[in-house]
């Protein structure tokens, strides 16, 4: 008798006495059984050729709710209790071709229709030849439960450390554009403060209560004031006035004008000082609009002393050119009007001529004025036009004295041309110049002479450098005026009495010549003993 | 020199301008007395008491305005006529000291006519 067959009459013959029969099979069989009966697990038994139950355990009865005899010689396909992978033969087919199967998503309806998730594990193996499948099932309901609850769980905490991180992500993404962001205003900032320090002039913002907001450092500088001093402080209760020092009223100051029209207004007072000094001002106040409502001013000062300065020079050099030469233009009027009205004058041939002199004398003077007058104006300019040559320059000095002497003779001064070092080298200068500075010098030395005087005129090379020094003893020249002398048309109230005609011109423009070459001029004196000029310049070595 | 002989203190630092008006008026029957600065010009003022003064601006010293500022100070010559014969631009400091030192006169020397200015000063000393 095969193992089955004897297996299947213990089944068949002895359910309902289970315990005592048992106790037939052999020891392991026994086991095996005590197993089957008690397992906490649902087992059937199939045959595997047909796919019929032959066995099931009391586990799978009671967990089903189903009867043995229900159960048994049914096909497991036929049974409802499988919804979805046991449903077909087609499935056990495959269960049957597999020595084991395991799966954990059968789903399971008791009989009472009551849903369950079932684990579900299958062995195939062979009694007497015979294949016969275990298939055990359990519960896995609660499992599934937990399980669900679980994977839940762990998605919500997935989701949160999801999102957490996307919230760090979205902080870091925040933090990273804060501090762009902050680098743009940074950047902002230091560009808007170094725009203000590098405008070369003040600037002031007010509100629209005129309280000041911010200053750079020129108007600091220029307003006497740190901006730590005025910040919140009220722009107009620094100190304007008018040029003959009234105070500029709260309504006709630029910043209550600004802010009342709302239009830019310029304006040119004096500031005082903290320390009550004045000087010139040039205001500039624009209005700041928001929405088109002033909210504020930005005011431009500019401390314009030094432009009033170059001004008043400038007007005064037309002034006094103009003068200088309407004095010889109105003599040689003055002289032609007496020739041509007077016959007085024509008959004494005398007189005609002395007339005729006075006329060329001045004529001459017009036109070494306007000279002058452009070489001043090229020095200016910084147009002269340097052309030197190899000058001799005792050669040259020679040729000079020599040609003075008549106008010294006039005067009864003796001119002396001293070279008291043999080695004066010739020189690369522009010849023409410096000849007209020399005779310009030694012109001077004559005019302001007393006469029957002396001109001395020495010449030396000391360490690469050409002296010429100039010697009268004439009118002099007070302390005072001797830093004047080489400005233009300045002239000593003295040298206008002892020769009005002179220009003012020619030391200025000496000493431009000079300072030019790398060489100077410079002047001693005392007055009515005498004057001494001294000329230096470089020895180029080639 | 006669008596009725009108007086002319010309101060003129320029000999040109100074020889050739000092002709000119002695010319036309005055008699002239002269100064090369406002300081000599304010002493021989004084001491000469002309009846017209021609005086010019830039001179060595003393300039001219201050010489009429200071000739405006003495009561005999308060109200002499002075004629300012300049070839300087009158500021706005001149111009007042010419109102305020009347009886006195401003002429641009380059822009007057030798003829005109003894039209003028013929005109000033009719009686």
């Amino acid at each position: 008798m095969s193992k089955l067959t004897a297996y299947l009459r213990q089944i068949k013959g002895n359910f309902t006495t289970p315990r005592r029969q048992h106790l037939e099979l052999p020891v392991y069989e026994q086991v095996n059984r005590q197993l089957f009966e008690t397992a906490q697990v649902g087992i059937l038994i199939l045959d595997s050729a047909k796919g019929e139950i032959i066995d099931v355990n009391p586990f799978f009865v009671k967990m089903m709710g189903y009867s043995r005899t229900e159960l048994l010689g049914k096909k497991i396909w036929q049974l409802e209790i499988f919804q979805n992978t046991l449903n077909s033969k087609y499935s056990f087919i495959k269960l049957r071709n597999q020595a084991f199967t395991w799966f954990r998503d059968l789903f399971a309806k008791t009989k009472d229709g009551h849903q369950m998730d079932v684990e579900f594990v299958s062995n195939v193996y062979l009694i007497d030849d015979h294949r016969v499948i275990q298939c055990n099932f359990r519960d896995i309901t609660e499992c599934k439960k937990i399980e669900e609850s679980l994977r839940a769980r762990t998605d919500q905490l997935e989701e949160l450390i999801e999102s957490q991180e996307m919230t760090k992500q979205a902080m870091l993404n925040v933090m990273e554009d804060l501090e762009e962001a902050k680098a743009v205003i940074e950047f902002e900032k230091v560009k808007d403060e170094a725009m203000l320090e590098s405008i070369g002039e003040g600037l002031v913002a007010v509100d629209n209560k005129a309280n000041v907001i911010v200053m750079n450092k020129v108007a600091e500088d220029i307003l006497g004031y740190k901006f730590s001093e005025l910040a919140g402080k009220k722009l107009t209760d620094l100190i304007l006035e008018d040029e003959m020092g009234h105070l500029i009223n709260l309504e006709h100051r630029p910043t209550t004008i600004a802010l009342k029209t709302g239009k830019s207004t310029k304006v040119v007072f004096y500031y005082v000082r903290k320390d009550k000094t004045r000087f010139p001002i040039a205001v500039t106040a624009t209005p700041i609009r928001l929405k088109n409502k002033v909210i504020g001013l930005i005011e431009i000062v500019r401390d314009i002393t030094e432009e009033l300065a170059i001004d008043k020079a400038k007007s005064e050099f037309v002034s006094l050119a103009s003068h200088q030469l309407r004095t010889p233009l109105g003599i040689v009027k003055w002289y032609l009007e007496a020739l041509e009205g007077d016959e007085y004058y024509i008959k004494s041939p005398n007189i005609f001529k002395k007339f005729v002199n006075e006329i060329h004398k001045n004529n001459e003077r017009v036109l070494s004025l306007v000279r002058d007058l452009l070489s001043v104006s090229r020095i200016e300019q910084g147009k002269i036009k340097n052309a030197p040559t190899a000058v001799d320059i005792r050669h040259m000095l020679g040729d000079i004295v020599e040609q003075m002497k008549i106008e010294a003779g006039e005067k009864k001064i003796s001119l002396r041309l001293k070279i008291c070092n043999p080695k004066i080298p010739v020189i690369n200068i522009d010849e023409l110049r410096l000849h007209e500075v020399i005779e310009n010098i030694i012109c001077n030395a004559i005019g302001y002479s007393k006469d029957e005087g002396q001109v001395n005129i020495l010449v030396d090379v000391k360490q690469d450098i050409l002296i010429i020094n100039v010697k009268d003893h004439g009118i002099g020249i007070s302390t005072e005026d001797q830093q004047k002398i080489f400005t233009k048309f300045f002239r000593s109230e003295k040298a206008i009495g002892h020769n009005p005609s002179g220009t003012g011109l020619g030391l200025y423009i000496a000493r431009s010549y000079i300072r030019g070459w790398g060489g100077d001029i410079t002047v001693k004196s005392i007055e009515d003993i005498g004057s001494t000029f001294t000329i230096t310049l470089p020895i180029s070595k080639k | 020199m006669k008596l009725n002989m009108k007086k002319i203190l010309i101060v003129e630092d320029e000999l040109a301008y100074l020889k050739l008006l000092q002709d000119q008026l002695v010319i036309h029957g005055y008699q002239v007395v002269d100064a090369k600065n406002g300081k000599t010009g304010l002493v021989v003022a004084k001491r000469e008491n002309p009846d017209l003064i021609v005086l010019d601006i830039r001179l060595p010293i003393m300039d001219g305005m201050t010489m009429l500022r200071l000739l405006r100070k003495e009561p005999s010559l308060k109200r002499t006529k002075v004629i300012i014969l300049t070839n300087l631009e009158p500021d706005s400091k001149i111009i007042d000291q010419v109102v305020n030192g009347q009886p006195s006169y401003y002429f641009i020397k380059s822009d007057v006519h030798l003829n005109e200015l003894l039209e003028k000063i013929k005109d000033l000393l009719v009686d």
